[in-house]
């Protein structure tokens, strides 16, 4: 049987990665809406990240790789196609999957720098994508463009996250 | 942890850099994963101005001499003897646009949502575009 604070605390917790989820749609539609900072496909700020590392950081493995998998299921329903999502997907799934290893060898300190990795292989991620789509080789062309600017834009989005994290929610946190 | 990423960025921009002295003239327009046009900067004289329609349902894509906006995705290429740019498109983002005329060194030429991508390369048959799959 489970307790009063078991209870509370999946409550706090549905709500928090919906919020998140939400959250991360939001920065995702923003985004889109700015224009292309430098004009090379497939470069963008990815500021969906923070919320990423955010859940990854404050909740665990599993409810980062939900709210990824939200944002980016309702992102390609609401503002993309099939194309998108198959792109958003394995970027998503790649960054996802090196930032939970970075974090653990990090154990949970330098998060900028596993920002850096996250955006480094989401960038890897959707370059396999455009090369399968493509069909020709032409395309890693633009490895070492991605390569930095993955780096980069990782670089930011986990210092955001960082201070992002020192916030602290009175009366919800304690509960945690 | 760090000088794996430090690492990454040298080696990148070492290849920016070998990559820019580049001096080719072949053109190549691939369209959802097909070659379906082919020429030589070197051949052009004026202008030239081509459509490409991406493929729809397991279709071929379409090449079409001049300007034509009438379909529902398309991108129109211009060709000069200074080089290769896309002129009008009716994607989202307008990055095929805003990468400007493409010389040789440059970036393809590329627009994601009309899986079109325009590359310059070596003459036929050589450089990295051999290993096309």
């Amino acid at each position: 049987m489970r307790t009063h604070t078991d209870k509370r605390k999946s409550t706090y917790r549905i709500a928090m990665l919906g919020l998140l989820a939400a959250m991360s749609l939001g920065i995702y539609a923003l985004e889109s809406l700015l224009p292309p900072l430098i004009p090379i496909p497939g470069i963008k700020p990815g500021l969906s990240n923070i919320i990423t590392l955010f859940a990854l950081r404050r909740f665990g493995k599993k409810e980062a790789g939900t709210v990824l998998f939200v944002r980016i299921l309702l992102s390609a329903l609401l503002f993309g196609n099939a194309v998108s999502l198959v792109y958003s997907l394995l970027g998503g799934a790649a960054a996802l999957f090196i930032e939970v290893i970075s974090d653990k060898i990090l154990k949970g300190k330098y998060l900028y720098l596993t920002g850096s990795f996250g955006g480094l292989f989401h960038n890897a991620g959707q370059l396999i994508v455009a090369l399968i789509i493509m069909r020709t080789t032409a395309v890693l062309a633009y490895t070492p463009y991605l390569a930095i600017a993955g780096i980069i834009t990782g670089l930011f989005t986990g210092l955001c996250s960082h201070f992002l994290l020192k916030i602290r929610i009175p009366g919800a946190d304690e509960s945690v | 942890m760090s000088a794996i990423l430090i690492l990454t960025l040298f080696v990148s921009v070492f290849f920016i850099i070998k990559d820019r002295s580049k001096n080719d003239a072949f053109i190549k327009i691939h369209s959802c994963g097909e070659v379906v046009w082919t020429g030589s900067l070197k051949d052009i004289q004026g202008e030239r101005v081509i459509t490409i329609v991406p493929a729809q349902g397991g279709g071929h894509a379409l090449v079409i001499e001049g300007a034509d906006t009438s379909y529902e995705h398309y991108n129109v290429i211009r060709i000069t003897p200074d080089g290769v740019s896309v002129t009008e498109s009716d994607c989202k983002n307008r990055i095929c646009i805003h990468q400007g005329v493409m010389t040789s060194g440059d970036l393809p030429i590329a627009c994601l949502p009309n899986r079109l991508l325009i590359t310059i390369s070596p003459e036929e048959g050589n450089g990295a575009d051999a290993y096309t799959y």
